[in-house]
């Protein structure tokens, strides 16, 4: 019976998790001469460059950023605004989902060096929550 | 289906039928492939195979079916039988889903909204009575369609507080009894409520007799309905525990309101704690658990989509209208589900442009998302 409970009971659980990630078995293709990515390296400057904006505003990282302080320091385009209100009105995003996007959002706008957040990075952070599901039914797909 | 018009041959006949007397299980092996018409009269004549020792002929009489067919018109109680149009489809797939259902009210509110069963004790303290109404106004608030039963207690504060809330309601109340009966007058009032903003439901054809088991029987119901069941106060043997039951066998999300352990009202929910089921604060716990049970169910389409900035990207179908990130984007997708990160690949295009137009393809109903999986729709 427990183990029944178990399977559905991580809602809340889930919630904590601002990212994740459907991923396919990698084509051999990939693996042995697919388009080369970023270097670590200029990964690890990219991540240096986004703690540091962090940083100026008082926290080690956006996750760390209180509710009240978002709106003052993400500044979001209409666009974006516009798309985070169609999700929370189709009550595909909850409010504790929002604030969350926002700053996954604001990360994202920081690694790429914008000073606002626009509909783009929006959109990325909702999908980069999307594939929470998976997680909380386990089945395959 | 309105309360006011003529019932079909097969309401009448499926109406008459309900009223036999039978088990659930039973009255669905009297319509399967039969039809109400037919099974009516196959029993009346001795003749059906799902009465083989012809329990039910001596009460399938033309008196049994005018009683019901004029305690309906009088009661003004539609009547919906189980792949006939009318019934709800929001219950037609379950698999112990009543092969008749009798209403008050509009049952299309149960169409096309997330919906969440919010049940608990008839005797519950100020704190679960508080809880019960505040989570069905919140509930109620951000579009969701709250399911109870319709006794005291936390049934009662949960319809209330939903169907008092500023733009609230609908709420739906699921009756174990018929539904002409007599009751208090404030419950009775409250039925009214339910009915003129959403609907009330019962299996049971008015003028009948209620049995006790029928209060358990028709949890299923509301467990089949409800994309959530949130338990808010029930005893360590709780009645609401047969719902969870048949939440469980559904794969519903379950959740409870944590209440103090010095309380026997709270007994029960605090179990369901223990036993994993997720806690609830406020409204917020139980949106997210929503928001989760509709992805990764997506046969339930997000409700009250309003027109968005993705109208911009809507087309005829042919993608004509579409933007170029758009249609690249689409062309990427296939009947096949693809991870975000194949869709990237296959499109050329960078993450934050991929991850909009998906959006606005999924607003439009060109792409269909679950769980980080993306294809194009089926026809």
């Amino acid at each position: 019976m427990r183990r029944r409970y178990l399977r559905r009971l991580s809602a809340p659980l889930l919630d904590r998790f601002d990212l994740a990630i459907a991923l396919g078995r990698p084509d051999v293709e990939d693996l042995l001469g697919g388009p080369p990515g970023d270097s670590s390296a200029e990964v690890a400057a990219r991540v240096r460059r986004a703690r540091a904006v962090a940083h100026g505003r008082g926290v080690r990282c956006n996750a760390e950023l209180p509710v009240d302080g978002i709106d003052e320091l993400s500044t979001l385009s209409a666009d974006a605004a516009a798309l985070l209100e169609q999700r929370l009105r189709s009550g595909t995003l909850s409010a504790r989902g929002l604030h969350r996007v926002r700053r996954v959002a604001l990360t994202i706008a920081d690694l790429d060096g914008a000073s606002g957040v626009d509909e783009r990075q929006v959109a990325e952070a909702l999908q980069l929550r999307a594939a929470r599901a998976a997680l909380v039914s386990g089945a395959g797909l | 289906v309105t309360a006011s018009s003529p019932l079909t041959d097969d309401q009448r006949y499926g109406a008459a039928l309900a009223a036999l007397g039978a088990s659930p299980g039973t009255l669905r092996r009297f319509l399967d492939g039969y039809g109400a018409t037919a099974a009516w009269e196959a029993i009346a004549r001795g003749r059906h195979r799902a009465d083989p020792q012809r329990r039910y002929r001596d009460k399938a009489v033309p008196e049994t079916l005018d009683r019901v067919v004029a305690m309906c018109a009088r009661s003004g109680v539609s009547v919906m039988v189980l792949g006939l149009p009318g019934y709800p489809p929001a219950l037609a797939s379950d698999r112990q889903a009543p092969a008749v259902l009798f209403s008050t009210g509009d049952v299309s509110v149960l169409e096309g909204r997330p919906r969440v069963a919010v049940v608990g004790t008839r005797s519950a303290t100020p704190y679960g009575l508080g809880m019960a109404s505040e989570l069905g106004r919140d509930l109620a608030r951000a579009g969701v369609v709250v399911v109870s039963g319709v006794a005291l207690g936390v049934d009662s504060a949960a319809h209330a507080g939903a169907l008092g809330s500023e733009g609230g309601g609908p709420t739906v109340g699921v009756l174990g009894a018929p539904l002409d009966a007599s009751t208090t007058r404030a419950q009775m009032a409250l039925r009214d409520a339910i009915a003129a903003r959403g609907a009330v439901l019962s299996e049971i054809p008015p003028g009948v007799h209620s049995a006790r088991w029928w209060f358990a029987v028709r949890n299923r119901v509301m467990a089949a309905l409800a994309h959530v069941v949130v338990v808010v106060e029930c005893h360590q043997r709780g009645g609401s525990l047969h719902t969870v039951a048949a939440a469980l066998a559904r794969d519903v999300t379950i959740m409870a309101v944590p209440g103090s352990v010095r309380s026997s009202a709270s007994a029960g929910t605090n179990r369901l704690l223990v036993e994993g089921a997720a806690p609830v604060r406020d409204v917020d716990d139980v949106l997210t658990a929503v928001e989760l049970a509709i992805v990764a169910r997506p046969e339930v389409s997000p409700p009250q989509r309003t027109p968005g900035k993705g109208r911009s990207v809507a087309s005829d179908g042919t993608g004509r209208s579409l933007g170029a990130v758009p249609n690249r984007v689409r062309r990427a997708l296939d009947q096949d589900p693809a991870t975000l990160e194949v869709v990237v690949r296959r499109s050329g295009l960078p993450l934050g442009d991929v991850s909009l137009a998906l959006e606005h393809l999924a607003e439009a109903g060109l792409a269909v998302g679950e769980r980080g999986w993306w294809s194009r729709p089926r026809r």
